[in-house]
């Protein structure tokens, strides 16, 4: 097997390696890849940070194929360098009960990172609905499942890859429905939208909000009901970003214009019917979005904020943004449930803040993720690459026991990330 | 009439990416190749994806009995047939013994002829799409038993195609294509994607075209390499 040295970074673009990678293509190359050590598997490489950065890594990319569906119990079993894009144009019209805010991720990225989408307050997160997981091990591959190794069938959900070399996937599907109605409604403050939010979970599937933090962080509540209508797949508008400039197109006083556009634009809205992709992914639609950020990259800060005192964060933060003329330039809030297995997932049950901000606002990440432990809060590591050891483990407490898990199977001894070198998880 | 389409190497990527492109026509396929897993892998991929109706053949063509099943299902298929021939053996002169050489020529010469010679006498015949390779157009030290092959087929193809000219026989010649065989090999530069190979291929099928390089540029690049003196030739390591 021939391998590649190149340079890899995260989606944010701001860590990178220059690393040795190995291309899977058959099945059986899951097994002749784990000569190599330290290793990680890595898909389409959209986390954000570190996670997904080794440095020697075996692309899943190739190993995308469909393995088996039985119709009566909506069951499929896929390879992991499958995408979420892939499961929403077959034949067979299915769809997975999570999608993230990419479809373009891969299905094996999406269970190391345990993925939520806009309804993780009633789906919950990818984990919850993934029947079996075959991981590969040097000179083994072992299926792992709730009554087969469930510890470390735990541990490998939202496990960062730190566990094996994902080969399949086993997931429970839901009744597809490739259209949404969808409505918008605009607030006027981050405190009220944020309530809205709570009671609007209460009859819809999906909703999220974007918020304005130039603007009091005055948001559009948008929420979306599946419906059974025809229409056309849109995942892309054929819009690609062509190549990195040296220096990021997205400047605070052009965002804040965008933003202010945007929200005039959207709170006019009428309710209307869209296909799925439109409504849960639209920065898709952008090919190569994140280059619009050139050469130094962003950084997305999302953390989860327990419900009780999420309000009291979102003015915490306003009031951080005002002081220190430092605004994100995007805004994304989701509400999410308690419902997410793996021992290190993200979700619990709160209201999740994401951020984007520029590379050199880097001091406003760090000092956020600081902040939200001081309101039981935790950060997203699929999006992380500035959290300390110390901050990680005040906010993971399961961590001992994942690492736990990682010690009673030696196997997993040679899987590590830049990450997980950075906070200590890795098998000792 | 639903066509057939039998992909000889269905394994590899570029047969992977040619059924892909497929799937937006009507046609059933068989895949033939070594590994059964990878089939079979690869056959639940396009039921699921595309709902194709897709059957496959275990076959090696380095071994010389494997040939007939394949020759005869073709044989006994009424709708109309085509060919993908996508499998080869790429040893390097380096590397060769006689029982290696005895394998490449098993499948890159006799296998492939005998296909091609079947596939060109059946009734109901149409596409034959073959793989060769811009080692076929000279002799490189590095790899000329292995380009002979190739260069083989392409001459035997030609005279069909005067035989034959109901019969559409293409023959691609391929450069660096990013696969296996060449992903993070040394001295490989613009390596083209599989999916674009496919592209290609229905490409010249639609414009009823014969033969063609790619990526396009080694057209250029071989033309030169063909006006190369003997006496220059022989004291270049190309």
């Amino acid at each position: 097997m021939y391998s590649k040295t190149k340079t890899i970074s995260g989606y944010g673009g701001t860590v990178d390696i220059d690393a040795t990678s190995f291309r899977g293509e058959r099945h059986s190359d899951l097994q002749t890849s784990q000569k190599h050590s330290p290793l990680l598997a890595r898909g389409q490489g959209l986390s954000y940070g570190d996670c997904s950065l080794s440095k020697q890594v075996f692309q899943t990319e190739r190993l995308n194929r469909f393995v088996a569906y039985q119709k009566e119990t909506q069951q499929l079993t896929v390879e992991s360098g499958v995408t979420f894009k892939d499961t929403l144009r077959t034949a067979t019209n299915i769809m997975l009960p999570v999608y993230p805010g990419t479809v373009h991720a891969s299905i094996g990225g999406g269970v190391a990172n345990d993925v939520h989408g806009k309804n993780h307050f009633n789906a919950g997160s990818l984990g919850c609905h993934i029947t079996f997981i075959e991981l590969h091990w040097p000179g083994e591959s072992i299926t792992v499942s709730q009554r087969q190794h469930p510890e470390l069938f735990k541990a490998t959900i939202g496990g960062l890859g730190l566990t094996g070399v994902i080969g399949k996937v086993g997931l429970q599907l839901q009744e597809p429905h490739k259209a949404v109605t969808v409505k918008q409604q605009p607030l006027a403050t981050i405190s009220e939208a944020i309530n809205t939010l709570v009671e609007a979970a209460k009859t819809h599937r999906y909703a999220a909000l974007w918020s304005d933090w130039f603007q009091q962080g005055r948001s559009i509540l948008t929420t979306a009901n599946p419906i059974n209508a025809p229409v056309t797949d849109a995942i892309s508008t054929g819009l690609s970003i062509p190549f990195k400039p040296l220096l990021s197109c997205v400047r605070p006083t052009l965002m804040r214009v965008f933003n202010q556009l945007y929200y005039a634009h959207q709170r006019r809205q009428p309710e209307i019917i869209m296909p799925f992709c439109r409504f849960n992914n639209p920065l898709d639609s952008i090919k190569h979005f994140n280059y619009l950020y050139g050469r130094p990259g962003f950084y997305q800060f999302q953390c989860v904020i327990p419900l009780a005192q999420s309000n009291a964060f979102a003015d915490f933060c306003l009031h951080h943004f005002k002081q220190t003329r430092t605004f994100p330039n995007l805004s994304v809030t989701k509400l999410l449930g308690d419902k997410a297995p793996g021992i290190l997932s993200f979700a619990k049950a709160g209201v999740s803040f994401a951020f984007d901000f520029n590379a050199t606002d880097k001091s406003m990440v760090e000092y956020l993720t600081r902040a939200c432990l001081d309101f039981d809060g935790r950060v997203y590591l699929a999006k992380d690459s500035v959290l300390d050891k110390a901050t990680f483990e005040a906010m993971y407490p399961n961590h001992e026991n994942f690492k736990a898990v990682l010690a009673r199977y030696p196997q997993t001894k040679q899987f590590r990330s830049l990450l997980s070198e950075r906070l200590g998880v890795h098998h000792d | 009439m639903i066509e057939t389409w039998f992909i000889i190497g269905a394994s590899s990527q570029i047969a992977r990416a040619f059924c892909k492109e497929l799937a937006t026509c009507e046609v059933d396929l068989v895949l033939i190749g070594r590994d059964t897993e990878e089939l079979t892998l690869n056959q639940q991929d396009l039921i699921i994806r595309y709902g194709l109706n897709v059957s496959i053949l275990t076959a090696d063509l380095s071994c010389s009995s494997d040939t007939d099943p394949i020759i005869k299902l073709l044989q006994h298929t009424t709708s109309p047939v085509n060919l993908f021939l996508a499998q080869s053996v790429t040893d390097e002169n380096d590397t060769l013994t006689s029982a290696r050489i005895e394998t490449l020529i098993q499948c890159n010469i006799t296998a492939n002829a005998k296909l091609i010679h079947a596939f060109s006498n059946h009734g109901n015949a149409k596409t034959l799409v073959y793989l060769s390779s811009v080692a076929g157009d000279r002799g490189r030290c590095k790899n000329s038993l292995y380009g002979a092959s190739k260069a083989a087929i392409d001459i035997y193809m030609e005279g069909l195609r005067v035989s034959h000219p109901q019969l559409q026989l293409i023959s691609l010649k391929l450069g660096f294509i990013d696969t296996r065989q060449t992903f993070g090999k040394p001295g490989i530069f613009l390596a083209a994607k599989p999916e674009k190979v496919a592209k290609k291929i229905i490409t010249l099928i639609n414009k009823k075209r014969i033969s063609a390089y790619f990526p396009f540029f080694w057209q250029q690049i071989m033309w030169v390499i063909r006006l190369i003196p003997k006496k220059l030739f022989y004291r270049l390591s190309i």
